[in-house]
């Protein structure tokens, strides 16, 4: 019997992780960098998964409009002098035109096709931030204040949870709802959804701003927390660990990216120091052997037990669905 | 100089640029069109011909027309233990969908590679000195000995590739299974097998294009993340799949990019590059003669 997951089930999820949320800098006070860290990779990898895994678009532009977003908000907080809260908003704002302008313009295509154009879009953009270097500061970036002065990590980290959170309720809204089920359609056979009457090209559009504004979100996000952006934040090498993230979590699912970024985020921790070396290895094996062995990531992998223990459970109730 | 032979000179430098890009093109091409799969670490490749081949020359004190081969066909065969083991999923049917699982696990496999080199070699540039020093003389065309190597091995081994594919029985297989590998299953060929060779040849290819240039780009574990990019280029340039159109793409994108460094703005040298890449996905995206 298939595990049936309601909204009530997602709410409970999101409360009980949001409850661990707040608790976890009491948990690991020497670490506030690396969970904050974690809750950027988190927004990134959340929003990823809803243009790959639920909309089916491999994006390699992601990293790309985080870099829209954060240079968007370090260089009018710079020029301008703005609440760096208003550069945040600002930076997602400025993250989703630009995803809207790509999109119209490429949503067209498909399968790879589409996935070299944003490849091209992302190493563009951090070529023209690299040259232009009296706007951009080229590949030494830029430096921005942080959000509030003198506070410290920890408002950084609240700031982050909030966001999270805030998208973790928006993905759960957005995927129950029907425009959940255009985009799965749209994932599982674009052909088939148009005949349906979906407005495909819609709702690819739809999907691919909301997903360039909420990464525009966490690259400004990230920008006022280290206080610094530069070029190399929209490398491959960090796109990399997103889809890492994602896959080994559990593509397409709604808890998969939180697992996978925490599990990633953990190891790399551990493997930290000596070890340093071999956590790039170990990293792209992980992504082999998932892919390979465990395409559905580690969602995939409890699922399978947990029917198995539920269908034990009501074996004697045929009828009744497992909860 | 005068401006006329300077421009015979960076044009016939852009031509044998633009060959050897060919060669990953060509790489691509093949497995995109016959396996429909993409390698995301061509580029790891082209390295590991790099540094096979200064492993060979230098180490091993074999010649350089000894060496470059024996590199290739080395690559080669990793090329095909690769797909064995990767890769054999999508033969054996359990993949839905190839491209994704393909282009992710070669994501993956590219990182790795190149982390093992760090691991083995360490980060830092090494040179390779010329195969052949100094400058060759032909009265009207002139270039280094180095540029006159990568134009020839490059166009031979396109040339080579693209008879075979044409006239032998093995190329013959290789368009049936591109346009249907159940079909040419059907007529007797092995299609696992054919895939595997396949995709070791464009190993072979990225690998040669990799030691042909290596005295001219240094030899360092990243040195294939360019030559990966252009590849794609060259790729959608030319079509998806057309060998021809990824012979004309790699000179298209080896002129561009020499006239574009040198009478416009080196700095955004790869930018032309991507650039076109972005221009023909959108405004063509089937490239100059692109099957889709």
């Amino acid at each position: 019997m298939r595990l049936i997951i309601t909204l009530k089930h997602r709410f409970l999820a999101l409360g009980a992780l949001s409850v661990v949320g707040i608790l976890l800098p009491f948990l690991f006070p020497k670490d506030l960098n690396s969970i904050t860290t974690m809750l950027y990779y988190m927004m990134l990898a959340l929003s990823w998964n809803l243009i790959m895994g639920y909309t089916g678009i491999f994006s390699f532009g992601h990293m790309g409009f985080a870099l829209v977003g954060g240079y968007t908000t370090a260089l009018l907080v710079l020029r301008l002098d703005i609440s760096p809260f208003l550069g945040l908003i600002a930076g997602g704002i400025a993250a989703a035109l630009v995803s809207l302008l790509l999109g119209a313009v490429c949503l067209r295509l498909r399968g790879f096709y589409l996935t070299l154009v944003t490849w091209a879009f992302a190493e563009i953009l951090i070529t023209v931030l690299t040259v232009e270097h009296e706007i951009t500061g080229g590949s030494m970036g830029l430096t921005v204040r942080g959000f509030f002065k003198g506070t410290g990590m920890i408002a950084n980290y609240y700031i982050g949870l909030i966001l999270v959170v805030l998208l973790g309720l928006f993905l759960i809204l957005i995927m129950n709802s029907r425009i959940g089920i255009y985009l799965k359609s749209i994932r599982d056979d674009e052909g088939v959804s148009e005949v349906l009457g979906i407005n495909t090209v819609f709702w690819k559009l739809f999907s691919f701003t909301v997903t360039g504004f909420w990464a525009g979100i966490a690259g400004a996000f990230y920008t006022h927390h280290i206080g610094v952006i530069d070029p190399s934040a929209g490398s491959l090498t960090v796109l990399s660990m997103v889809f890492l993230m994602v896959i080994v979590g559990g593509i397409g699912t709604m808890i998969g990216p939180v697992i996978g970024t925490v599990f990633v985020m953990f190891l790399s921790e551990f493997l930290s120091g000596k070890l340093a070396e071999m956590s790039v290895l170990i990293f792209a094996g992980l992504m082999i052997i998932a892919m390979m062995f465990f395409r559905d990531g580690m969602v995939g992998a409890f699922r399978l037990p947990l029917e198995k223990l539920l269908n034990r459970k009501n074996r004697d109730l045929p009828g009744k669905a497992a909860s | 100089m005068d401006s006329l032979t300077f421009f015979l000179d960076i044009t016939s430098r852009g031509i044998a640029l633009g060959a050897a890009y060919a060669l990953m093109g060509l790489g691509l091409t093949l497995i995109f069109g016959i396996m429909r799969i993409v390698n995301f670490a061509q580029g790891e490749f082209y390295m590991l011909g790099t540094y096979t081949v200064f492993a060979l020359v230098m180490y091993a004190g074999i010649p350089f027309y000894l060496g470059i081969p024996l590199g290739m066909l080395v690559m080669f065969l990793v090329g095909m233990a690769v797909e064995k083991t990767l890769l054999s999923p999508i033969s054996k049917g359990k993949i839905e969908n190839p491209m994704e699982y393909s282009l992710i696990i070669t994501i993956g496999l590219s990182i790795f590679i190149r982390q093992l080199v760090v691991i083995i070699f360490g980060p830092n540039y090494q040179r390779m000195p010329d195969f052949i020093s100094g400058r060759m003389d032909f009265g009207f065309l002139t270039m280094t000995w180095s540029w006159f190597l990568v134009l020839v091995v490059s166009t031979l081994l396109i040339i080579l590739v693209t008879l075979y594919i044409r006239y032998s029985w093995r190329g013959r297989s290789w368009r049936s299974i591109a346009e249907t590998p159940d079909g040419a299953s059907i007529l007797g060929v092995n299609v696992k097998r054919e895939r595997s060779i396949v995709f070791g040849l464009s190993c072979l290819l990225a690998a040669g294009a990799g030691a042909v240039l290596a005295p001219i780009t240094l030899i360092y574990p990243t040195v294939g993340a360019a030559p990966l990019i252009k590849g794609y280029e060259i790729l959608a340039i030319g079509g998806l799949g057309s060998i021809p159109g990824s012979l004309i793409g790699g000179i298209m994108l080896g002129l561009v990019e020499t006239y574009g460094s040198i009478y416009i703005n080196p700095a955004y040298k790869d930018f032309y590059g991507f650039a076109l890449l972005m221009l023909f996905l959108i405004f063509r995206p089937k490239g100059l003669f692109g099957k889709s």
